[in-house]
């Protein structure tokens, strides 16, 4: 009965992070739980942070993110994130979705990008299961979230990721 | 003839400078025998007597289960026993400025960090918000800093007395990072102002001697003669841990009115003369 017992394998999360867009800075943090025996990853957590700040912080806030994405002009003023907005841009108006943040800078996105980054969240979930997320996803707290991005990394200054 | 004269007059030569050379030899040995007899003169070694003081002499110091941290304690030990800086003003004033800043939780933010802003939502569906950085802990930047002005002072000669006006300056300038020592704050005083009125709190019996405030008021100007307090520091702060940290919206610390308590025991404790209780 020789087995690797981890203590606290139940707290330590691997946050890995993927890049939608790098002029908006929007990042896709996925949370695994690693079992130490088999090797195999399990998702537990997935977040959207723009710049610094955490925008969604549970699958179904992220869920919802994304269909705003797809939907684009087809939404309304009952969306939770992102509103869709015209401006004009070289005495064209031109359509977008716009996104305040807590700092009080407005950010934009273009039809483009938007489906840019419903590929790119497609493509980073792949290969996972999805029941263990749902089934078990974990409730984090401001300090573990905080304890996961300082094991990570995020937290440092002027990483190159 | 002529052969016999020259003969005659070789050996006669010959003899005259044997008995020359005798009396030369002679004459050498004694003067060297005389210079011989004034140079060595062997004197007895005189003995000297030394009495020291060996009365007994009791030493009293503080116990180290005062201090947390081992960090405290060792600086204690290096300055205080190793050192014998015993004199009686100095040592009580060290150990109240140690034990403050070794029970503290306060905290300064790290010089390489990001926030990022955190907003999260419990299971009811209530949000939490928070910035996460990371920070240094003050009471292992004071213990570092403390030995690194110790080490400097091997390197570089300072008087005994310089020494501990100057470790005691040194704390009493740290002393606003504390948090938890604001609810003595009376209004709203400036950095300085706040420096020296807890300093003379916590330095009471200091008062005869004003040179600690002296070095502290150089130490603010930035005195060409303690710019090393600053080098030293800024080292210190080189090679500090890091941990992580949440802050959810700013902390308070509200000044505790002593007059509503009711009992005269929690007076006399929270009574703000004596600091020392801390």
């Amino acid at each position: 009965m020789d087995e690797i017992i981890d203590v606290y394998e139940e707290n330590k999360i691997i946050v890995s992070g993927v890049i939608l867009n790098y002029d908006k800075n929007i990042k896709l943090l996925r949370g695994f739980e690693q079992n130490s025996i088999s090797k195999k990853r399990y998702m537990r957590n997935v977040v959207i942070m723009i710049g610094d700040e955490f925008i969604t912080s549970n699958i179904a806030d992220t869920m919802l993110f994304k269909e705003e994405l797809v939907l684009f002009n087809y939404g309304d003023k009952q969306n939770k994130y992102l509103f869709p907005s015209s401006r004009t841009i070289e005495k064209e108006s031109v359509s977008s979705l716009s996104i305040t943040l807590g700092d009080g800078s407005v950010i934009h996105i273009s039809r483009s990008e938007a489906k840019a980054m419903v590929g790119l969240w497609n493509m980073s979930l792949q290969g996972y299961s999805f029941t263990r997320l749902l089934e078990f996803e974990k409730e984090q707290t401001l300090e573990t979230w905080t304890v996961a991005l300082e094991n990570n990394g995020y937290l440092q200054l002027d990483k190159p990721e | 003839m002529y052969f016999v004269l020259i003969g005659t007059v070789i050996i006669i030569v010959f003899i005259v400078y044997i008995y020359k050379k005798d009396v030369d030899d002679e004459e050498k040995e004694e003067f060297e025998d005389s210079v011989k007899n004034e140079l060595v003169q062997p004197e007895k070694s005189k003995e000297i007597i030394l009495y020291f003081n060996t009365d007994l002499v009791k030493i009293s110091f503080y116990s180290l289960d005062l201090f947390k941290y081992y960090g405290a304690k060792n600086i204690y030990k290096k300055i205080v026993v190793e050192k014998l800086y015993i004199d009686e003003p100095f040592h009580t004033s060290l150990v109240k400025l140690l034990q403050i800043f070794d029970k503290t939780q306060s905290w300064i933010k790290s010089k390489n960090t990001k926030e990022i802003r955190l907003k999260i939502r419990k299971k009811n569906g209530n949000f939490e918000e928070g910035t996460s950085f990371k920070v240094y802990s003050i009471s292992e930047i004071i213990v570092d800093f403390l030995d690194n002005i110790l080490e400097y002072f091997n390197r570089n000669l300072y008087s005994k007395e310089d020494q501990k006006n100057i470790i005691l300056a040194a704390l009493v300038w740290k002393i606003d990072l504390v948090e938890e020592l604001k609810y003595i704050w009376i209004e709203n005083l400036s950095d300085t102002g706040l420096r020296e009125y807890l300093g003379k709190k916590i330095l009471k019996h200091q008062d005869v001697n004003y040179d600690v405030f002296r070095i502290l008021r150089m130490i603010e100007n930035k005195h060409v003669n303690v710019q090393f307090v600053f080098k030293v520091y800024d080292n210190t702060l080189c090679s500090q841990q890091e941990y992580p940290y949440v802050s959810k919206g700013k902390e308070e610390y509200k000044k505790f009115n002593i007059d509503n308590l009711p009992n005269k025991n929690m007076k006399q404790l929270m009574s703000i003369d004596d600091v020392s209780v801390y």
